[in-house]
């Protein structure tokens, strides 16, 4: 069970990585129209959009080395930053602003309360991780099959929108 | 040796299946642009009949009531920064809308039909017509914001964008130039 519980959290880090990579690279490719999301936000100004959108860009970059290098600190770091990011979508949902983002690179989609959905799995992954003895040493295969997992569950949690979107 | 191939074959399982869901997903979202609505009215026809109140006279008004006079719809959301950046220019084209006999009415985007975050203390607050989700719905099929929409006298949709294209830019130049130079609308060529 130990071992099982390990190789799930292992799942859990390589999915909670493959987000960060795609969440940096997408930001980044498309770093105006973050900066335009951003504006729609209460707290961010014209002013400080630009840096704003760095500054987010950027602590998600480090939290992906952190998690790459130190898994147990860094996963604390991404469990905060996703808490973080669910409460800007929560502030964005309650008071009605119409956000759009391409969070994870390709097609900007309108925020939604999926996208809550979608952080509270990857927080749950983090958890999850947390709570695993660490996985020792895993072949190479093993590794692969699990990053292939956590390919799988960031195609899924990434594209509810089209899972939970009307058939019409 | 089986054992050899079994987790080589579930890396390639695990790969070709997250490579296939994202070719579903793509393919899926590809589907739906395609039977999206369209985004505008059609133009050069009769705009579909409407009925809303206009908020502040508490009064029934439709199309059949605008008929006779230009008429610019613009749809407002309440949490949209884009609008909130519009409301200066609108207040501008209001002043001129008014002195050339342009019905101007501004449409809020949603069901609560309050902007009043966008026009409360403007002249705009007078110029609020609350229209069913239907009817918005037919007259802005993607429910888009900031949204205009032209009316000629005839009812016939002679524009209609997001707000700031080149014909909103003209109109806007009109309603300003009326303020100066009071002569007479002349619909521009849209």
């Amino acid at each position: 069970m130990t071992g099982t519980a390990a190789y799930a959290g292992e799942a859990c880090r390589l999915f909670v990585m493959v987000a960060l990579a795609a969440a940096v690279a997408g930001k980044t490719m498309a770093i105006d129209d973050f900066r335009d999301t951003l504006l729609d936000l209460p707290l961010v100004s014209i002013r400080n959009s630009g840096a704003a959108a760095l500054a987010v860009i950027g602590i998600e970059a480090l939290v992906l080395g952190a998690v790459g290098v130190a898994p147990r600190v860094g996963m604390a770091a991404a469990l905060v930053t996703f808490l973080l990011m669910s409460t800007a979508i929560l502030i964005a949902l309650v008071t009605r602003r119409a956000l759009t983002c391409n969070c994870f690179g390709g097609r900007a989609r309108p925020v939604s309360w999926l996208d809550l959905v979608r952080n509270l799995t990857l927080i749950g992954a983090c958890a999850f991780f947390l709570s695993c003895p660490p996985l020792d040493r895993p072949g190479l295969s093993e590794w692969l099959l699990l990053l292939g997992i956590a390919f799988i569950a960031f195609v899924i949690s990434t594209n509810l929108d089209e899972i939970a979107a009307p058939a019409d | 040796m089986e054992g050899n191939l079994i987790l080589p074959a579930l890396v390639a399982v695990a790969f070709a299946t997250a490579f296939n869901l994202w070719l579903t997903f793509r393919l899926a979202a590809r589907l739906r642009e395609s039977m999206a609505p369209p985004f505008t009215v059609p133009l050069g026809e009769s705009v579909p009949p409407f009925e809303g109140i206009a908020r502040a006279q508490s009064q029934a008004t439709g199309s059949a009531d605008l008929a006779g006079r230009s008429t610019v719809l613009v749809f407002l959301t309440p949490g949209c920064k884009t609008c909130a950046g519009h409301v200066p220019e609108l207040v501008e084209a209001l002043n001129g809308a008014e002195r050339l006999g342009v019905n101007l009415w501004i449409v809020p985007n949603d069901d609560r039909h309050d902007v009043d975050i966008l026009v409360a203390g403007t002249p705009l607050a007078e110029r609020v017509l609350i229209l069913g989700s239907a009817d918005r719905r037919r007259l802005n099929p993607r429910m888009a914001a900031p949204f205009y929409l032209f009316i000629d006298e005839a009812s016939t949709a002679l524009a209609s964008s997001m707000l700031g294209d080149e014909d909103w830019r003209t109109f806007v130049e009109q309603m300003r130039e009326a303020v100066v130079s009071p002569a007479g609308f002349e619909p521009a060529t849209y």
